[in-house]
């Protein structure tokens, strides 16, 4: 079989499974937000399903409450999925950097439930503590 | 396949045997469990002499004796749980059994004694004391009997 | 001369936030039982724990991430899965040991059963994990804990036959009384009281909460490298205390109430007013390090906001997951179970878990992308090859003895 040379492009490489698979992702302001679980790539032409013959982009970052099916296989009902899109991504380092704030996404929406439900209305949730 | 079934049989076999010999107990075997609660008896008025004379020496404060009493109450539960459950195998058996529930029974007297003292109910400290020492003694000397025939 | 008080105040609280239950408990059991023969574990253990909290302290400051969020991030969803199940239960073990320690040590003090005393010690716990300020909090509980010291006082007092013990510690033997296994089994344990996993979790989120970067790396050494060895000559105080007064009389400890009286016995009311004192804050203290460990360690592997730095409205999966894991504590205290029994396999499956947290800590400390020019030198990684082993060999070692011994007894 004869694999094709290895290329060393100028510029930063990322290893999608190394680099951004289970890496903290943080919020604009350093707020960690969620981990990355799975990635969206389309095609460039816009396909659903890049069968890798084809050039293709990472469109979204996925997370959400996937944990069982990642660690028992199968696959988790799409309604779990939260994405947030690579447009905002704006750095990847040992985390992944968000250029936006982390209270606008979708997939923090267990931090705010339990914020509005439990914590925030215990006496002095809401305050820094002294 | 085979042969792991032999030797899971085999296995089998060994436990069950081991049980049944455990049934049977010498009288080796028999002192030997009745040492283990007797020294944990012992254990228990050891640290309850020490406690009642911390605090008739004014080196403790009450709710320390106190809550070293109740410890050592417990202690001495567990022990004469051990005693009691045990079931000899004959006469010799039977007679130290006895020997070692009165011993218990007397140290578990003597140390809630010595916990009413500590709460100033009555008694004075030198009677307490006195109790918690026979005991002792008494713990000890049938611990010796029964190690002369381990010969530990 | 402030930077000289920071210093002073670092390595005080280290010493003081030293001990445990777990290690009152186990040096004060191995001490009436086999004397100072196994002080040797405890240097042992407290090298290692050297090693690994400077390792993980290290990480944090250069990485700015704490301990979980690497092992999620290089072992991946289900391993990393697998290792927060084990440490999160034997935290929560810990934690429920601490709780009733608090509650044994305020029985002492005010002869109330303990299970009226869970509630209030829970109640006080979630306050100051709820409004303290995290500095202040560390500080406070190690600096009343340094009241221990009471114990290295005590061992003086007491005025032993220094010969006797000095051979005991230093020519260790099984006591004829005991098995070899039991002896094994014990060694184990004081090395898992020695080298608590929530230590690594708390000393590194630590980290982050208090913001420490490259330039607070030599504080941070100095104070693991010379608090936590004066740490560990206090457990040593605490096994020689029980090993001249206990080992001698026959007596075998099995409570707490037991572990003051030869400090009573040395110092008369004082000393063991003192004594209940850094009993108390020993305990508080390690109760809220492994309250915020339950939450540090659940919140690093999901990726939510985490940290006492925030308030808890900003915070509020972390801030939740503490106040269930204190509740659940509570709950299995008011079973009326032993806290002491508790604690004696608190320290042995903590010694069992230790690898799950070693291993990735030693990976990372070696990775040039978060640590940069701070990865281990070459003296560290040898010595962290052999504790490695240690650890490994306790952990694999610790399952079959404890079943061999029936738990020591």
């Amino acid at each position: 079989m004869n694999l094709p040379p290895d290329e060393h492009p100028p510029g930063l490489v990322l290893d999608a499974r190394l680099h951004l698979l289970d890496r903290q992702v943080l919020d604009v302001d350093g707020v960690p937000v969620c981990t990355v679980d799975d990635l969206e790539v389309h095609g460039v032409d816009g396909s659903d399903l890049p069968d890798g013959s084809r050039p293709a982009v990472v469109t979204s970052l996925l997370s959400g409450a996937v944990l069982a099916t990642r660690v028992f296989g199968g696959r988790p009902p799409s309604s779990r999925w939260h994405r947030i899109r690579w447009t905002h991504v704006a750095d990847v380092g040992t985390t992944v950097a968000l250029g936006v704030r982390g209270d606008t996404l979708d997939v923090t929406w267990t931090e705010r439930w339990v914020r509005d439900r439990v914590i925030g209305r215990l006496p002095g949730g809401r305050h820094d503590p002294g | 396949m085979r042969v792991v079934r032999v030797l899971l049989g085999l296995a089998a076999v060994a436990a069950a045997a081991g049980c049944a010999v455990g049934s049977a107990a010498t009288t080796v075997d028999e002192a030997r469990a009745l040492t283990a609660p007797l020294e944990q008896a012992s254990s228990a008025v050891g640290t309850a002499t020490l406690a009642t004379e911390l605090l008739g020496d004014g080196r403790s404060i009450a709710a320390v004796t106190d809550t070293a009493l109740l410890d050592q109450v417990h202690v001495l539960e567990e022990a004469a749980d051990a005693v009691a459950t045990f079931v000899p195998a004959d006469g010799t058996g039977a007679a130290w059994q006895a020997d070692a529930l009165t011993a218990v029974r007397d140290a578990q007297l003597a140390v809630a004694d010595a916990r009413g003292w500590a709460n100033g109910a009555g008694a004075d400290e030198a009677a307490v004391v006195a109790a918690l020492d026979a005991s002792a003694t008494a713990l000890d000397s049938l611990t010796a009997t029964l190690d002369e025939v381990t010969g530990g | 001369m402030k930077r000289l008080l920071g210093v002073a105040l670092g390595i005080l609280t280290a010493i003081g936030g030293f001990l445990d239950i777990g290690d009152l408990v186990t040096n004060a059991v191995v001490g009436s039982r086999f004397g100072l023969s196994l002080a040797w574990v405890v240097v042992v253990g407290v090298v290692g724990i050297c090693l690994f909290a400077s390792m993980s302290g290290r990480v944090a400051a250069v990485s700015g991430r704490a301990t979980f969020e690497i092992i999620r991030e290089r072992l991946g969803p289900r391993a990393a899965g697998a290792n927060l199940t084990a440490s999160f239960l034997i935290n929560l073990l810990t934690l429920t040991a601490e709780v009733g320690g608090i509650a044994l040590a305020l029985q002492l003090a005010s002869s109330v059963e303990p299970r009226l005393w869970i509630p209030v010690a829970a109640l006080a716990l979630w306050l100051v994990v709820w409004r303290t300020k995290f500095s202040t909090m560390e500080n406070v509980t190690g600096l009343v804990g340094l009241t221990l010291v009471v114990f290295a006082v005590a061992v003086f007092l007491l005025g032993p036959d220094w010969s006797e013990l000095a051979d005991q510690a230093f020519s260790p033997a099984v006591p004829a009384a005991e098995g070899h296994a039991v002896y094994w089994y014990y060694a184990i344990a004081l090395f898992g009281a020695a080298m608590t996993p929530y230590e690594v979790f708390f000393f590194s989120s630590g980290a982050v909460e208090e913001r420490w970067t490259v330039k607070d790396l030599a504080q941070s050494r100095l104070n693991v490298l010379v608090g936590f060895p004066f740490g560990g000559i206090l457990s040593i105080a605490i096994a020689a205390c029980a090993a001249i007064v206990f080992l001698p009389a026959g007596i075998e400890v099995s409570s707490l109430s037991q572990i003051v009286l030869p400090v009573a016995l040395a110092g008369g009311k004082l000393a063991l007013a003192v004594v209940i004192v850094g009993i108390v804050a020993a305990t508080f203290g390690a109760a809220l390090e492994t309250s915020l460990s339950s939450g540090y360690t659940l919140a690093q592997f999901m990726g939510w906001s985490w940290g006492k730095f925030r308030r808890p409205a900003q915070a509020a999966r972390f801030h939740l997951t503490m106040i269930v894991c204190i509740l659940v504590a509570v709950g299995v205290l008011m079973t009326s179970v032993d806290p002491i029994k508790v604690t004696e396999f608190s320290v042995v499956f903590s010694a069992i878990a230790l690898p799950l947290t070693y291993l990735p800590i030693l990976i990372v400390a070696n990775d040039p992308e978060y640590m940069g020019e701070h990865v281990n030198g070459k003296v560290t990684n040898a010595l962290a090859l052999v504790y490695l082993v240690i650890i490994v060999t306790a952990s694999v070692a610790a399952i079959p003895l404890m079943i061999a011994t029936g738990a020591g007894s």
